[in-house]
């Protein structure tokens, strides 16, 4: 149900181009891996999609609906959802808090609805009771009470998938959620983000370096060097192709 | 019996110590005008006047995160706005404190845009700039204003009755005007932050890029929240100018502001009661320090108890308290009753128990197998 096609996606930083006219499409529920050595444009693209950075041109369509016409506070409201590499978490807020606030977007009143306090309490009430739900689903229903702050890093990146999917996003954008785990803690995310995906009927891109995990839980795998799409595939085809053993491991010599 | 005692949240004791924490305030403002002499009384009006002004500047620089050297020139806009109705043109004083509040706002909210491109020290200049020309202000409209002369004559006088009368009335019914004004205020902050809109102004002040994705608009947060701190203080400015009856420009100096952002800190930042015991310290402890000594030692000796009070308690009076209450007395935060919603989709799996709402049909994909296009 939720396609996220990419076309012709270019973007200029002065006279360098980040990304040339990258187009891939990713199917309804399907999780897709962003690869590429150093400065391929993994980062840029993905900025682009969360609506970070604005391309010179292209089309970025979730469901038939240009994203690129969305501000970065709105897209939240059109069912896309990310988590930050380095956490985009609320330290000052509890771990019930933080996901409640992944709501905001859809959420009604704002500072005159707060302060007259209307329709407020019904509605913080079953937030409450939802986010809740979302913090035991994800196994941290215990540390729901607590400040998102003085935990492993890894409870954090699950918290920040609690925050998330708490939006109910249909697109969900990981940059690099293997960034500083253990191994340990990374073969349990990637059966954690599998599970949601599955339970929530998301579609999600990621851009991340850890191979074992990218070729462990994506559907197809695209992988990028100089701004361009070299390969594109299931992981196993995308790891035999010559064009990315080349970009990672340099050309075989004549 | 063991401490900390745990209370569960929702239960009767918890209810219990709540109610009984609100009637101890009560009672302590229904008490004090009998206990303490008029002049007592009416250097706890000053007191209050400072605390409604620490917790506007709290709701900015504590919830939000954005520091302002210029909340004297808000507080001086109240004042001199109410001042001026009331004098010039005969404004019954509460109407007047909501115009001052008014004219707050709309300033805080066109300082509040600089401030959006703008923090730290940048956002500290700023705000800086608009406090330090506001005296210069006040003097250069010296006929709508009284310049450095001064503004004379404002007054909220008691209404006609026996339990105002007198000198010590009149200085009861300004004690009750504040006391009432402190709790608007505090309403007020309370109520915008104990929801949707207070979760989002403290996201932008601890992650402003992760704010924003999830749907947090910080142009409208940021400066409504300035309009706002600016209305709190506006209104503090307002009482101040019917308390004391003068208003001169040196009044609203930076060193103001400065003793604002004192008040906040020693009392706690980004917490309620924070702001309110800081104000009421920062107005006693220079009266205390000048009985005991007087001349420049009691500044010295202001100065070296505000260095040790910000070294003993880091999180200000109210996180100290609290450290200590914690030892005493916990509550156990309520888990949210799970909803039982007949429209909701059923269980995916026994071992999940409930699935969130937010749960779209499942997807036929087998989990890691290759999808072929």
């Amino acid at each position: 149900m939720s396609e996220l096609r990419v076309d012709g996606v270019s973007m200029h930083f002065g006279g360098i181009t980040a990304l040339d006219g990258l187009s891939f499409t990713i199917g309804s529920g399907q999780i897709c891996g962003l690869i590429g050595p150093n400065g391929a444009g993994k980062t840029t693209l993905f900025n682009c999609v969360s609506r970070i950075y604005q391309p010179s041109a292209g089309s970025i369509c979730l469901d038939g609906e240009e994203l690129l016409d969305v501000p970065a506070h709105r897209i939240a409201g059109h069912g896309v959802a990310r988590t930050f590499q380095n956490l985009g978490l609320f330290p000052s807020l509890t771990f019930l808090e933080n996901t409640m606030a992944g709501a905001h977007a859809r959420g009604r009143g704002g500072y005159l609805g707060s302060i007259l306090r209307i329709g407020q309490a019904r509605a913080e009430r079953e937030l409450r009771a939802e986010a809740f739900e979302l913090l035991e689903v994800l196994g941290l229903a215990d540390l729901a009470f607590l400040p998102a702050a003085h935990q492993s890093f890894g409870t954090l990146k699950r918290l920040e998938l609690a925050r998330a999917l708490a939006a109910r996003p249909r697109l969900l954008l990981l940059d690099e959620p293997a960034g500083g785990l253990t191994h340990s803690e990374v073969d349990e995310l990637s059966s954690t983000i599998r599970r949601v995906r599955d339970e929530f009927g998301l579609t999600i891109l990621l851009v991340e370096h850890h191979m074992a995990m990218v070729m462990g839980i994506s559907d197809i795998v695209v992988a990028m060097n100089f701004g361009e799409k070299i390969a594109e595939g299931t992981p196993a085809e995308v790891r035999s192709d010559p064009a990315v053993v080349s970009a990672y491991l340099g050309a075989p010599a004549a | 019996m063991a401490l900390p005692i745990t209370v569960h949240e929702g239960t009767m004791p918890h209810r219990g110590i709540r109610l009984g924490r609100v009637a101890l305030v009560v009672a302590v403002v229904l008490a004090l005008p009998y206990v303490v002499a008029p002049y007592r009384l009416d250097q706890v009006t000053g007191a209050l006047i400072l605390a409604i002004a620490a917790v506007g500047l709290n709701l900015l620089s504590g919830f939000g995160g954005q520091i302002s050297l210029g909340h004297a020139a808000f507080f001086g806009f109240g004042a001199y706005t109410t001042g001026i109705l009331v004098t010039d043109h005969g404004w019954y004083p509460p109407v007047a404190f909501v115009l001052g509040m008014l004219v707050c706002f709309v300033v805080g909210v066109l300082v509040g845009v600089p401030a959006l491109r703008l923090r730290g020290m940048y956002l500290a200049l700023v705000t800086l700039a608009v406090g330090v020309i506001f005296p210069s202000l006040v003097r250069r409209f010296d006929s709508l204003t009284g310049g450095s002369a001064g503004l004379f004559g404002i007054s909220f006088d008691a209404p006609d009755h026996a339990y105002f009368a007198g000198r010590a009335g009149q200085i009861l019914w300004l004690y009750y005007v504040a006391v009432v004004a402190l709790a608007v205020s505090c309403l007020l902050v309370w109520n915008i932050m104990r929801g949707r809109t207070g979760r989002a102004i403290v996201a932008l002040r601890d992650n402003e890029p992760a704010a924003i994705v999830m749907g947090v608009d910080r142009t409208v947060v940021r400066t409504v929240l300035f309009g706002i701190s600016a209305a709190i203080a506006g209104l503090a400015g307002g009482l101040f100018a019917v308390d004391t009856g003068i208003l001169t420009p040196d009044s609203f100096s930076l060193l103001f502001t400065i003793y604002l952002l004192v008040a906040m800190v020693l009392g706690g930042r980004a917490s309620f009661w924070g702001p309110i015991i800081g104000g009421f310290v920062i107005y006693y402890l220079p009266l205390w320090t000048g009985e005991l000594t007087d001349g420049p030692a009691a500044g010295v000796l202001f100065g070296i108890l505000i260095i040790v009070m910000v070294f003993t308690l880091r999180e200000g009076v109210v996180g100290g308290l609290g450290r200590l209450g914690a030892r005493v007395l916990v509550v156990e935060p309520r888990r949210p009753t799970p909803r039982f919603d007949l429209s909701e989709a059923p269980p995916v799996s026994a071992d999940q128990g409930i699935e969130p709402a937010a749960c779209q049909p499942r997807q036929e994909t087998a989990a890691g197998a290759p999808l072929a296009d």
